[in-house]
């Protein structure tokens, strides 16, 4: 029997909006892939890319970040500083290799469960459209 | 060279500058190293040609230390260097006397250098006193870059994993980049420990990666990383790529505009959401 691979995905989001979001699309029972994995953090300013980084390396499929919409921010700026970061953060993972559609940032309100439930589905899809292509960046040691 | 002797001579005898820091051919080897001249000392060794490789800028925060007043020789990337290090306080211009001098490309090896070819500031954006003609080169920037950024994703990491597979950790880059100065390096963190010490392919990627983020929109392309390392891994490609990034999405090219903090430090409410969503080409 072949089991097929489900991919993993981290979610990092922060504790004001998205993960509270990601909390109302569970109390909405709104159905979603079980492939994602939920890191909280305070802010998404809290977001090193060193966590994004990480996480392909240890040998997750795809990463999601998501914080508060810009201006919404509990902390007042947190998300502008982590809108620029990322974008340098995704723009290295891209040059060295990582595919495009591994990383998905993104903004989700505390009131979007729906929308959150809908971005790990479409996510999820993405990434099992790219099982065929070559995984970087893993953790196994690739023979060169 | 006659005329930055007599400027050095003239200086120090009014007082203007303590230390003279320049290049001086070793003895032994031929190539030129950084050294450090007194007021006394005789300037007739002081040396300015195309071997003049290394990146001054990395001496000055110990000497800053010791000497009020420190004269430094600038090539253009070496000026550039010399920007981000004062743009982030490290360095206080009023202990600087800045020499640009023009350069017409530096030779490693009997060749030039490959951050020559594409070097557009062969004049030093700071200049107390300037030597030699100097004229802003045209060249198309990041030449290199736009090659790879062809190459499929994965045909890309075929490509970088050879290189990171090959690094010995020996944190050569590290140790001779101006703008690498944490007290406590990530890499040596031991909690909580992001990157693995040992050497191999998945540890030597993460090194590599934060190695270059944290550089993002600061780095002066100076090629020092490039030029030390042992197993010659393309560490400016992956500069360079970033630089470009950066320019693309905040408009800023690190180094050339002394007074602004670096684009990763400031924040912007206009940044548009579309540069999370990668490159548009």
């Amino acid at each position: 029997m072949q089991i097929e691979k489900d991919p993993k995905i981290l979610a990092i989001l922060c504790k004001w909006c998205s993960y509270a979001g990601a909390d109302l699309a569970g109390t909405s029972r709104f159905k979603y892939p079980a492939n994602i994995r939920i890191v909280q953090v305070p802010c998404s300013g809290r977001v090193d890319p060193v966590m994004v980084f990480r996480a392909f390396v240890e040998g997750y499929d795809g990463v999601m970040v998501s914080g508060c919409h810009p201006g919404d921010c509990h902390y007042g700026t947190g998300n502008y500083h982590a809108r620029r970061r990322l974008a340098v953060a995704r723009r290295l993972l891209e040059f060295t290799g990582v595919h495009p559609d591994r990383m998905h940032f993104t903004w989700i309100s505390a009131a979007e469960g729906k929308k959150f439930a809908e971005e790990c589905a479409e996510f999820t899809e993405k990434l099992r459209n790219l099982s065929g292509t070559e995984k970087t960046l893993a953790r196994e040691e690739i023979a060169t | 060279m006659n005329e930055i002797r007599n400027k050095i001579i003239e200086l120090f005898s009014k007082g203007e500058i303590d230390v003279m820091l320049g290049y001086r051919e070793d003895a032994t080897t031929g190539a030129l190293k950084a050294a450090v001249f007194k007021k006394d000392d005789t300037l007739d060794d002081l040396v300015f040609d195309e071997r003049c490789v290394q990146n001054l800028v990395n001496y000055l925060p110990t000497l800053t230390a010791r000497y009020k007043k420190i004269g430094i020789m600038l090539k253009g990337c070496d000026g550039r260097s010399l920007v981000t290090q004062l743009v982030e306080h490290r360095i206080n211009k009023n202990q600087i006397v800045a020499f640009s001098i023009a350069c017409d490309g530096v030779k490693v090896g009997g060749k030039t250098a490959e951050k020559c070819d594409d070097c557009a500031v062969n004049i030093s954006p700071i200049a107390d006193h300037a030597f030699g003609k100097q004229e802003p080169k045209k060249v198309p920037l990041y030449a290199r870059v736009r090659e790879i950024e062809k190459m499929a994703p994965a045909e890309r990491w075929k490509f970088f994993s050879e290189y990171f597979a090959k690094c010995e950790r020996c944190y050569a880059c590290r140790q001779i980049c101006p703008s690498c100065y944490c007290e406590i390096c990530i890499a040596d963190q031991q909690e909580p420990k992001w990157i693995e010490p040992s050497a191999k392919l998945s540890a030597n990627t993460m090194w590599h990666l934060i190695r270059a983020y944290h550089l993002a929109g600061r780095c002066a392309d100076c090629g020092e990383c490039e030029r030390v390392c042992p197993q010659e891994i393309p560490m400016r490609l992956l500069n360079n790529a970033l630089e470009k990034a950066v320019q693309e999405m905040f408009k800023v090219r690190p180094g050339t505009v002394p007074d602004e903090l670096p684009p990763l430090v400031v924040l912007s409410k206009d940044d548009p959401d579309s540069i999370l969503e990668g490159r548009n080409e």
